[in-house]
This record gives C-alpha cells, sequence and structure tokens, in this order.
C-alpha cells in the first residue's frame, strides 16, 4: 500500500462526491439548457473517478513507506510561525512587526541573532518603502 | 486596528517631511480614496482624474487604493467600517445603491456619509452596422415578432447594464435571449464579431466603436441627448420612459462631521468646475454634472428604491 | 513608407526614449518580483504620463509593458518562483537548468527568446494585424470553448510522467475555479457566505502560494540538496551557434503560437506559453528532456508568452478591444490623450501606428540587452544564504499577494496554496496542471455555456463551426498522442519529465 496516493485518492474522491451532491442543490436553467450545478457535477464526477483509480493504485502498490517530509521541525515551525504572522496582520507596527517575524525565522533555520536581525529589518523597511511610500498600499 | 503614527514618523525620517498630528487643521495628511474596482477602468479614471484636481485645494494628497470585488460591496463595507475622520472616503458607483438587493453586502447610501456626485453615464444600445435594424422602432418590431430570437450580449447578470436591458423589455413587451458576459468590453466584442445581435453599455464604452463604424448605436436610455452621440434618438422621445444611468460620486463613513463632508465636497466642486473635467468627461463620453451633499443623498436613497422595488420584479421576469 | 519614417522620427528624440528606458527598468522590477504586476505598474505610471507629451507616456507604458515579461522569467528561472503568471512554463526548464548549474545560460536564452517572441510578434503586429484581427473575432463562444478544450487536453502532457495525478491535479484546479458567483446565473458556488469569494479565488495569491511559499518550504525540507553551488551555478551566458540553431524551431513556433494566443481577447501569455511549450515538446526529436532542462523548451515558452504582447497589442490596436487589464490601461491612457484605437487608427493615423511599433521594438531590444548584461549579477541571487533567500520571498510574496486587490483574504489564499504546494511536491502531484485548470476553468465552463444559450441547447449544432472542429482535432491528437508515443517507444521505457517537482 502506498499511502501517499492512497490518502490523496481518498480525499479527492471524497470530494468529487461532495461537488456531485452539492451541484445538484444549485439552481436549473430553463429550457433544457445546463444550469449552475452542471460543471461542478462533470467535474465532480472525473474527478471522483480519477481518485478512485488512485486510490486503488495506492492500495495495490508497494509500499515506499511513510512519506518523508525532511526536516520535519523546521517546515513546521516557519508554517506556524507564518500563520501567527498572518493572524496579525493589520494589526499595526507592519515594519516592527515583519521584522521580528523574519529574524525569529531566521534565527530558527540556524542563522546568527544580530545578522539575521539587521537583515530582517532592512527586508521589512524595504517592502515598506516599495509598496506602501512607493505603491499606496496601506499597511499597517 | 488603530493606526500607529509610525507610518508618518518613518515617512519623516526619510523624506525630511514634518508631519505634525495636527487635527485643528483638516487635512493635515494624506486622503485614502478607496476605489471599488480594479485600475484601468472608468471608477478608476474618474477617481484618479478627480483625486488629482481636486488635491491641489485641499493641499494634502488624495491617493487611490484599489479594493474590488463583489460588484464594490467589498470596498463599501470596508470604507463604512472606517474611522469617520475623513481621511479614508470612497468612490460610490451606482452599484452602492445595488449590492444589497443583490444580497452581496448589506449596505446602502443610507449607511455612508454622501459627499457628492460628479457625472453620470447612459446606456446605449448597440447592434452591428450590417443588421437589418436601422433604428430602434424596427428593432423593437423584430424582438416582438419572433421574440427570444434576438440575442443580447450584457456585461454580467447583476450588472447595472443587464438592469437596463430588463427594464427595456419590461417597458417595450420585447423578449431577447440574454447572453451574459463578464464586463461589457467582451459583450461589446461578441457583438462586433456578430456573435450575437445586440448590447447594452455605457456611451462612453461604446462611443469609439460607434464613431470607428464597427457598432451602431438605436438608442440612449436617457432623457436628454448624450452630448457625444446627439444624433442618436433618446428612448423618452420614442415613447419608452426606460433608463437607470451609471454615475460616479464619493462618500465616506457614517458620521463624518458636517465640515468635514462640506470641505470634501468644496475640493471635489472645485476640481468639478475646471476645463479638465469637462475635457475628461466629454474624452470618455461621461456626462459632468454635479449634485451637492443634499441632493445626492435624496437622488441616491431614491435610486436604492428604485432598485429595491424592482430588481425582485425583473429577476422572476427573467426566470418565469 | 513615409509614414513609417514619419512614426519612427516621432520616437527619434531622446525625452521619448529616455521615458521608454525608465519604462522598461521599471518594468523589469516589477516583472521580477512575483507580488508586483505589470497592471499595477502600468497603473501607478498613468497619471503620470498626463504632464508629459502622447508619445512620452505611451513609450513609458510601452517600455513596463514590454520590460516585465522577461523578466518574469528570471525568478521563475534562478528560484523557481514565476514573475508573472505568464512565465509559470518557463520556470519547468529553467529552473532545471539552474540545477544543473546553468543558471547562466537560461538566463541568457530567456533574454534573447523573449525579444525574439517580442520582435516576430511586433512584425505581425505592423504587417498582418487585420488579418489576425479579423481572426480574433471569429472566436465567439464555441471557438473559446474549443481553445480551453485543448488547453485542458495538455494536462496529461505537462504532468511530466505522472499522468493520472497531473489530470488529477488538473480537475482540483478546475473545481477551485468553481468557486465565486456562477458566471451566467449569478448564483453564488461556494462561497460559504463570504462577499470575498463572489469573485472566485485569486489566481495571483494562489500562484505566489503554489510556486513561490511552496517551494520555500520543500527547500526548507531538504536543505541539502538545495543548495546550489554559487561558483558553478551561473555558467556562460550566450547559448552556442549549434545550440542557437536547435533552438530556432522552437523559438519561432513559440512566438507564432504566442501571436496567435494572446491576439484572442481574455486568452494570454500563460496560456500561450504552456501551448508552446508542450507543442515543442511533441514535435521535438528530444522531448523527453522538456521538463528537464531542455534548451529549446525554455526557448519555446519564453518566446511564446512575450509574442502575446504583440498579439494583444494588435487586437486592442486594430479593434479597440482590451485584450487583458494593462492593455485595458493603455487603451484608457490613449483615449485621455484623444488618441482612439481602432481601424480608423489604421486609417488615419498610420504614423502613429508605426510610432508604437518602433517603441515597442527599441523597448525589446533593450530588455535583452539589459536581460545578457544582468545575467551574471543576477544569478549572484543563488549565492545569498538560502534561508536570507527564503525570508524574502516569504515577505515579497506574502505583501504582493495582499497588495494585489488590498484584501487579507488573498493572503491566506496565497498561505493555504503555501502549504498545499509544498504536500502536492512531497507527493509528487505535478502544479502544472492544477494551473492549468484555475486559468481555464471560468473560460471553459462561461463560454461552453453561452456557446449553448446560442445553438439553444443543441450541442451538435456547434459542431458546424470550422474553428472549433480544428481545435477538437487538436484535442483528440493531443489525448491519443501519448499512446503513440508509447507504442513507438516501448523499447525505451523511460519515466520523463516532472516540470515542477
Amino acid at each position: 500500500m502506498r499511502h501517499a496516493d492512497t490518502i490523496c485518492g481518498a480525499l479527492l474522491a471524497a470530494l468529487g462526491c461532495a461537488l456531485i451532491v452539492s451541484g445538484a442543490a444549485f439552481p436549473a436553467a430553463a429550457g433544457g439548457l445546463p444550469g449552475a450545478g452542471f460543471f461542478p457535477q462533470a467535474i465532480g464526477t472525473l474527478m471522483a473517478v480519477l481518485a478512485s483509480a488512485l486510490l486503488l493504485r495506492g492500495l495495490r502498490g508497494r509500499s515506499e513507506g511513510p512519506f518523508s517530509i525532511g526536516n520535519m521541525r523546521e517546515v513546521a515551525v516557519t508554517a506556524a510561525l507564518l500563520m501567527a504572522y498572518l493572524l496579525l496582520w493589520g494589526s499595526g507596527w507592519f515594519v516592527v512587526r515583519t521584522a521580528v517575524f523574519l529574524a525569529i525565522m531566521l534565527s530558527l533555520l540556524g542563522q546568527r541573532w544580530i545578522p539575521a536581525f539587521g537583515y530582517a529589518s532592512a527586508l521589512a523597511v524595504l517592502v515598506y518603502l516599495a509598496f506602501d511610500v512607493g505603491l499606496n498600499v496601506t499597511l499597517e | 486596528m488603530t493606526a500607529p503614527p509610525l507610518r508618518w514618523i518613518l515617512a519623516g525620517c526619510l523624506f525630511a517631511v514634518g508631519c505634525s498630528g495636527n487635527e485643528e487643521s483638516y487635512p493635515s495628511k494624506e486622503i485614502k480614496l478607496i476605489v471599488q474596482a480594479s485600475p484601468g477602468g472608468a471608477s478608476d479614471m474618474v477617481s484618479r482624474v478627480m483625486a488629482s484636481l481636486a488635491e491641489g485645494h485641499l493641499n494634502v494628497p488624495i491617493v487611490c487604493e484599489y479594493k474590488p470585488g463583489a460588484s464594490g460591496a467589498l470596498a463599501f463595507s470596508f470604507v463604512a467600517r472606517r474611522p469617520s475622520d475623513g481621511y479614508t472616503i470612497g468612490h460610490a458607483p451606482v452599484e452602492i445603491a445595488i449590492v444589497r438587493s443583490l444580497g452581496y453586502a448589506d449596505i446602502g447610501p443610507s449607511d455612508v456619509s454622501l459627499i457628492c456626485l460628479v457625472s453620470k453615464t447612459a446606456p446605449a444600445l448597440v447592434v452591428h452596422p450590417d443588421s437589418p435594424w436601422q433604428s430602434f422602432d424596427d428593432f423593437i418590431a423584430a424582438a416582438k415578432a419572433e421574440p427570444g430570437n434576438i440575442v443580447m450580449a450584457n456585461s454580467g447578470i447583476g450588472s447595472i447594464w443587464h438592469f437596463n436591458i430588463l427594464l427595456l423589455e419590461q417597458g417595450t413587451g420585447a423578449r431577447f435571449t440574454h447572453l451574459p458576459y463578464g464586463g461589457s468590453a467582451p459583450a461589446l466584442v461578441s457583438v462586433i464579431g456578430r456573435h450575437s445581435d445586440a448590447a447594452v453599455a455605457a456611451v462612453g464604452e461604446v462611443i469609439s466603436h460607434v464613431r470607428a463604424g464597427s457598432l451602431r448605436a438605436l438608442a440612449v436610455f436617457d432623457a436628454g441627448r448624450a452630448g457625444v452621440m446627439a444624433e442618436v434618438p433618446t428612448t423618452h422621445e420614442l415613447g419608452y420612459p426606460i433608463g437607470a444611468p451609471a454615475w460616479s460620486g464619493f462618500y465616506g463613513p457614517a458620521g463624518m462631521s458636517a465640515e468635514r463632508v462640506a470641505m470634501l465636497a468644496d475640493a471635489f466642486k472645485t476640481a468639478f468646475e475646471t476645463t479638465e473635467w469637462a475635457e475628461f468627461c466629454r474624452e470618455l463620453g461621461m456626462e459632468a454634472h454635479y449634485l451637492g451633499k443634499e441632493d445626492f443623498a435624496a437622488f441616491a436613497l431614491e435610486q436604492q428604491r428604485f432598485f429595491e422595488s424592482r430588481i425582485p420584479q425583473l429577476v422572476r421576469l427573467e426566470n418565469p | 513608407m513615409a509614414e513609417i519614417l514619419a512614426g519612427l522620427s516621432a520616437v527619434l528624440a531622446w525625452p521619448v526614449l529616455g521615458f521608454l528606458a525608465i519604462g522598461v527598468c521599471l518594468g523589469a522590477v516589477f516583472g521580477a518580483l512575483p507580488g508586483l504586476t505589470a497592471t499595477m505598474g502600468v497603473a501607478l505610471l498613468t497619471p503620470l504620463t498626463f504632464w508629459v507629451s502622447p508619445e512620452q507616456g505611451l513609450a513609458m507604458l510601452l517600455g513596463i509593458y514590454c520590460g516585465t515579461i522577461p523578466s518574469g522569467g528570471i525568478p521563475a528561472i534562478l528560484i523557481n518562483v514565476p514573475g508573472t503568471p505568464a512565465s509559470i512554463a518557463a520556470s519547468w526548464d529553467g529552473y532545471a537548468l539552474t540545477r544543473k548549474g546553468q543558471a547562466g545560460l537560461a538566463l541568457g536564452i530567456n533574454a534573447l527568446a523573449s525579444t525574439t517572441g517580442q520582435l516576430t510578434s511586433i512584425a505581425f503586429l505592423a504587417f498582418l494585424a487585420f488579418p489576425i484581427a479579423s481572426f480574433a473575432l471569429r472566436f465567439g463562444p464555441a471557438e473559446y470553448f474549443g481553445l480551453t478544450l485543448l488547453g485542458v487536453s495538455l494536462m496529461a502532457g505537462v504532468s511530466g510522467g505522472h499522468v493520472l495525478k497531473g489530470v488529477l491535479a488538473g480537475t482540483l484546479g478546475l473545481a477551485l475555479a468553481l468557486v465565486g458567483l456562477d458566471p451566467m446565473t449569478a448564483y453564488p458556488r461556494y462561497t460559504f457566505g463570504m462577499s470575498e469569494f463572489l469573485d472566485g479565488i485569486s489566481f495571483v495569491p494562489v500562484m505566489i502560494g503554489l510556486f513561490g511559499l511552496g517551494e520555500v518550504l520543500v527547500q526548507i525540507s531538504d536543505r541539502q540538496s538545495a543548495q546550489v553551488s554559487a561558483a558553478a551555478a551561473i555558467g556562460r551566458v550566450l547559448p552556442r551557434i549549434a545550440d542557437a540553431k536547435r533552438m530556432a524551431r522552437a523559438t519561432f513556433s513559440g512566438a507564432a503560437v504566442g501571436t496567435m494566443v494572446g491576439a484572442i481577447p481574455a486568452a494570454g501569455g500563460d496560456i500561450g506559453a504552456v501551448i508552446a511549450w508542450e507543442q515543442a515538446r511533441r514535435t521535438s526529436s528530444d522531448g523527453d528532456s522538456f521538463g528537464k532542462g531542455s534548451l529549446s523548451g525554455l526557448a519555446a515558452s519564453c518566446s511564446a508568452c512575450n509574442a502575446a504582447i504583440g498579439g494583444g497589442m494588435t487586437t486592442m490596436l486594430t479593434l479597440g478591444i482590451p485584450g487583458d487589464a494593462v492593455s485595458a490601461i493603455l487603451i484608457g491612457a490613449l483615449l485621455i490623450h484623444g488618441i482612439q484605437p481602432g481601424p480608423l487608427l489604421f486609417a488615419n493615423n498610420q504614423a502613429f501606428v508605426f510610432s508604437i511599433v518602433f517603441l515597442m521594438i527599441f523597448a525589446s531590444l533593450l530588455i535583452m540587452v539589459i536581460g545578457i548584461l544582468g545575467a551574471k549579477p543576477l544569478a549572484k541571487v543563488l549565492s545569498i544564504p538560502a534561508p536570507w533567500l527564503w525570508a524574502g520571498i516569504i515577505v515579497f510574496g506574502t505583501v504582493g499577494a495582499y497588495a494585489l486587490n488590498n484584501a487579507v483574504t488573498d493572503v491566506w489564499a496565497m498561505y493555504a496554496a503555501g502549504v498545499a504546494g509544498f504536500l502536492f511536491r512531497k507527493t509528487q502531484i505535478p502544479l502544472g496542471p492544477l494551473v492549468l485548470g484555475l486559468i481555464l476553468g471560468p473560460l471553459m465552463e462561461s463560454n461552453l455555456r453561452r456557446a449553448l444559450i446560442l445553438s439553444r441547447g443543441d450541442w451538435w449544432a456547434m459542431l458546424t463551426r470550422p474553428i472549433l472542429l480544428v481545435f477538437l482535432a487538436a484535442t483528440l491528437l493531443s489525448l491519443l498522442w501519448p499512446l503513440v508515443r508509447a507504442r513507438r517507444g516501448r523499447a525505451k521505457r523511460s519515466q520523463d519529465t516532472i516540470p515542477d517537482a
């Protein structure tokens, strides 16, 4: 059993079925024309069929062991940090917030604190100047 | 969500621009003008030209920011939630009177401080120059003779030009096959390429094609003739008093002080009276039309009532 | 002839050429940064053009237009992050070349093929404007549907050997494109009551996430292999004569495809480049190397996405129809200067048309020079410590995704796409088909349904349209081709290309 194929296949088959079911609830068009639900159902059917094939292939295939993410910890940390950064989006102090976020990220990825903070600050100011001052995109 | 002064300190340090937060004299810092569409369209051009003409009068920059989406509902709701200090205002198109009826957002002209109206654009009915219909009456007669035979391209279900087509059907008794497109430009292309028979779009959007001879205008949906297409009759002259124009105005969050609204309205009035504005409107086929705060509010509310009363009826008409 | 000379003399003035150079340089910056688009650049600078003469203003805007697309290929090649949607196909072979230590050559080919594509399409504009325009006008709903069908059939081809996963990713792209108001009835689909989703999922933030953030996460997860050693990374910039000769066919056929696709309103360089890449792969004697650093593949996609510029300008100038957001702004700028694009422009003011042609020629030559001279310094990006580069990509990508529509939902879409892009690469699900589905989905659905409205619900009536039949034949051919090839090359079985892994 190949885990990646099996999981992807199962998830996408479920999504395909969801599209078919939800498509049936959309209003039909007059005069026998395809309505708002036609494409969701067509795509859902195609997806469900193909995903089932992938699911079968995954169940029958040779095991490749659990799929490897590599440096799992660093990826997870980066993703979590970015999530926190996005949750704070628009809460003020854009330059400081961005510099701190980047500096923490860089140091967790093994960079030394002081150069990381200097670079992060420079990057934050550069982005602020380019977008807020230059392009009139309010960053706060 | 309060804006800290950091951006100003930083900008001040970098450009040696003194920025005292003196709130006694409004305006003391740049004003953001939120445009409900993407750069490049009519809303953007109206906003940018008005901003550049009015900012000299206010002595602060007016900067356009773009927040497109949901027929403008995202921008209207965004501006309505900003502090009513007069530093965030928005461009108000006709859609501000429509989005509530369409169910896109619970916002309308009565939920904001309207400032002024600066231009109006009437719709025009166009067909291909090789089509057999020489006049509006020919066209309506043909549409009535064979209901649904004429294919009418529109700029999207729920758009202002689509409503005008529905008003036309209701007012004349004609019936068309509707072909929705994602905007006026592709709808007009489909008429130029003879994939559909007719379309309704702003006078300003069709004028270049009419001048070039790639489209023929049969009627303008208005009481008076359009300046740039004076040879084209109006629906009112032809005996069908129908037509819902698009318009452009400005507004701020609800609760703006009367003085600030008046200052902005004065600045836009000064901009409106320049020859540049008149020339800009002529180039884009719009009608320069000014309404002050009270008149604009009355007009916008009347428009909202009109759409509220008509949209359910028209939608039923389309899906029998 | 007099008109040509008049057009040339109008632009041969230092202020005009100066503004052109400013525009090209700005365009190069806007193109290279994934969050900044040509549309933003042109919109930002349009007010400036009010204060200068029409030629000067137009020179700057055309400079931006011509500068953005070639430089969008630079980050695609160096860090696998396309600067613009048009450069997605360029990253397949371009980044593979970088990983082989041939970044300089990839950048050089990008510069040369881009300019070749632009110049070819400008030649089409100068000499065949009206035939191209009338071809573009014949595109009704049925023809658009045919084009999208052909595009969708390429999904298997751009899957890099993982055909089943590729086509599945493609259907996922098509499904994501369903979010928003139904294009025909304006019924909200999968918006979950949020008005932010009424207009659908924005494409550019998703692209930044899938390619930019996704790539960063992949590189973090396998750090050791990601480092390309800087000394070996650059290599020669200009291709050898023999290589150039081998690439010539792909470059010029890419330019022809790009011009035609660009001329069709609402289809642009992104679709053109994928079609050209796939066409070059099919017709190449060395198709297996495509996606693994094929010079011809890179040349075809760079040439095609740039040729779309000339194609789009042709439609805009002859018909007054905007092909994309940038040309919509250009039309507005021309109108403000009292110039009406359309057939009358060619009849009454041919000198002005030739001014545009010459401005575009100069702009595309300038961007080539910048691209070649800049190749070595730009490739130094590869010697920046990887974490610093990641920080830059993340912050520019995040702010860029926000800046497009000033919408936080776009930033979340970018983030979700980034995580998805990471997981897809790890499970070897190709991203090319996904992107193709996202781009083509709305076009395909709305045009099929429009075509059925026009034929009064009769599916067979559509088959009377010749252009649609050509597309259907091409689609069938593209679906059957793998079978033919499998039979031919059964002896030499190879798990071939993985465009974006």
